[in-house]
């Protein structure tokens, strides 16, 4: 799974992050190493689609933090993609 | 690798720098700027002129200006070139095909060719900056390129 926005998303779902905290978040949790070119582009589109929205800053380092609407975007991602692991992991245990 | 930064940087178009370009250059201190993550910043610019708009007021503000590049006037003055340059052959030989390409079909050619780079640079560079009127802008590039195609192609040149 690679898509940033999704990735993004449930980066900031515990809590608001800056770009280089999601960055080494994203590569713990998910185990990819989104570039800051990558990372910025998708959180511009995040923002104009009101998904997440920017904290108050005391330096350049912006925080970010998901919105009710990037809560309710994430759920309904996950409950697309929780079916196909589901079958996906079940298949290859029957193989 | 400063300089290669800053002269990636410049590919953003300029709203987007206004808005997030700060923001980017920290992160970019944070991890360090290697060649990979300057093809990525290269690849993240290139995908942003294609896939995102200004917001509206962004790009009302910016149209004006547009209207006035280089790459905005230049095409338009060169489909003029090459029609003037049909119209003073056609005053002084009429209408008639020559035998040989004379003055007026290499410049003719010329104006057509030259003016190419300008229109993709303008659709590159400005179209995704200023919107609707930098779309007209590209529309008049057109129809100035059909104008000038128009009568070579009708008098069979």
């Amino acid at each position: 799974m690679a898509d940033p926005t999704l990735l993004i998303l449930s980066s900031l779902a515990d809590g608001a992050k800056h770009g280089y905290a999601m960055m080494t978040d994203i590569a713990e949790f998910a185990g990819v190493s989104l570039g800051p070119g990558t990372l910025y582009g998708a959180i511009s589109r995040l923002e104009k689609d009101g998904l997440i929205e920017p904290t108050t800053a005391t330096t350049r380092r912006q925080p970010y933090r998901i919105t009710a609407l990037g809560r309710k975007h994430l759920e309904a991602q996950i409950a697309a993609l929780a079916p196909v692991i589901r079958v996906g992991a079940r298949r290859l245990r029957n193989a | 690798m400063n300089r290669v930064l800053r002269m990636v940087y410049r590919l953003y178009p300029r709203w987007w720098w206004r808005r997030y370009g700060d923001e980017l250059e920290a992160l970019v201190e944070d991890s360090q700027a290697t060649w990979p993550v300057v093809a990525n910043l290269a690849v993240g610019a290139l995908a942003v002129r294609i896939w995102q708009r200004p917001p509206a007021d962004e790009g009302v503000a910016a149209a004006p200006r547009v209207l006035w590049k280089p790459s905005g006037v230049a095409p338009v003055l060169m489909s003029l070139g090459a029609l003037t340059a049909i119209g003073v052959h056609i005053l002084k030989w009429g209408i008639a095909p020559q035998a040989d390409e004379g003055t007026a079909a290499h410049l003719w050619q010329l104006f057509m060719a030259g003016q190419l780079p300008f229109v993709g640079w303008f659709m590159v560079r400005w179209v995704p900056e200023g919107g609707r009127r930098a779309l007209a802008v590209s529309a008049i590039h057109v129809a100035a390129f059909g104008a000038a195609v128009l009568p070579v192609w009708w008098l069979h040149w």
